[in-house]
């Protein structure tokens, strides 16, 4: 029998789209699987990161959302985004590990294993060169994502989901599997508790 | 019966709030929205500090994926991908 499975480099060379991707991946070619992951790893881990605060749980969900997705890949019926199908796995996979470690009660420091991060974009060019505006900039960016961590679960998916991710009310919903006004109460909740938080470094 | 006029308070303000960030309200809302925030400070400095927690959150730094925890998924992957043959 023929396989269908693609040498390596042929499959590299091409194109391919999405769909095409989960088309051969669902044939069972693992190439293209993990050439379909790579493009939402980064993401995935992020998300996973939000949730839970620590690098070592992130890899954990990280690495179960992957052998979920590919276990379940011939379920995926295309009704929705690869990317929205990805995430409604990591996020479930998160929240299950959040329940079990409040079951056991593990208390972990929200300042636990923070890792590097990447150059912070530089979206305001004039003020980009001044060191008081540089340092402000830092002093926001680590309160705001330790406010974000202090959010209450059900708040800080949706906006993690929504403002820090961009996705629409309707795909919130469709990944938490709430309703889109639960998603829009959630938020309004979440971005006053920030605003609490925040309210003594961000002057308007 | 005549139809109770909403007040366009800062508690409708706040009540609509989403929909007023995502420039969703129909325009009827809209106009008595923005009547009543040009004479609220309140609402007008709510809304500038929920746009600026907006802005931070989108530009928040992303995690790096460390290439240790990359090898290691990847090699549990390929590990359960073995065992399902």
């Amino acid at each position: 029998m023929k396989s269908l499975i693609k040498p390596k480099e042929e499959l590299k060379s091409l194109p391919l789209t999405e769909s095409e991707l989960i088309k051969r991946a669902k044939e069972g070619n693992d190439e293209a699987f993990e050439m379909l992951i790579s493009r939402y790893e980064k993401k995935i881990y992020n998300l996973a990161y939000r949730f839970l605060n620590n690098e070592e749980d992130a890899a954990e969900v990280l690495q179960e959302t992957l052998i979920r997705a590919y276990r379940f890949l011939k379920k995926f019926e295309e009704r929705s985004s690869f990317y929205t199908w990805l995430y409604r796995i990591a996020v479930n996979v998160a929240l299950r590990k959040l329940k079990k470690r409040a079951k056991e009660n593990k208390v972990v420091s929200l300042d636990e294993g923070i890792p590097q991060y990447e150059e912070i974009p530089q979206e305001i060019p004039d003020e980009s060169q001044n060191p008081e505006i540089i340092y402000e900039r830092k002093q926001i960016q680590e309160t705001v994502q330790k406010a974000l961590a202090e959010l209450p679960e059900a708040y800080r998916s949706v906006v993690f989901l929504r403002d820090v991710e961009g996705l629409s009310n309707k795909e919130v919903a469709d990944i938490l599997k709430i309703s889109v006004s639960a998603v829009k109460s959630r938020l309004h909740r979440g971005r006053l508790f920030l605003r609490e938080k925040l309210k003594h470094l961000i002057k308007t | 019966m005549r139809k109770k006029k909403i007040e366009y308070n800062c508690e409708v303000f706040k009540k609509y709030l989403v929909e007023y960030l995502d420039e969703e309200l129909p325009s009827e809302i809209l106009i008595e929205l923005e009547k009543h925030r040009l004479v609220c400070r309140e609402c007008t400095r709510l809304i500038r500090t929920i746009r600026r927690i907006i802005y931070e959150l989108r530009s928040l730094a992303q995690y790096e994926l460390p290439e240790n925890v990359v090898a290691k998924v990847h090699a549990a992957l390929r590990i359960k991908k073995w065992k399902r043959r």
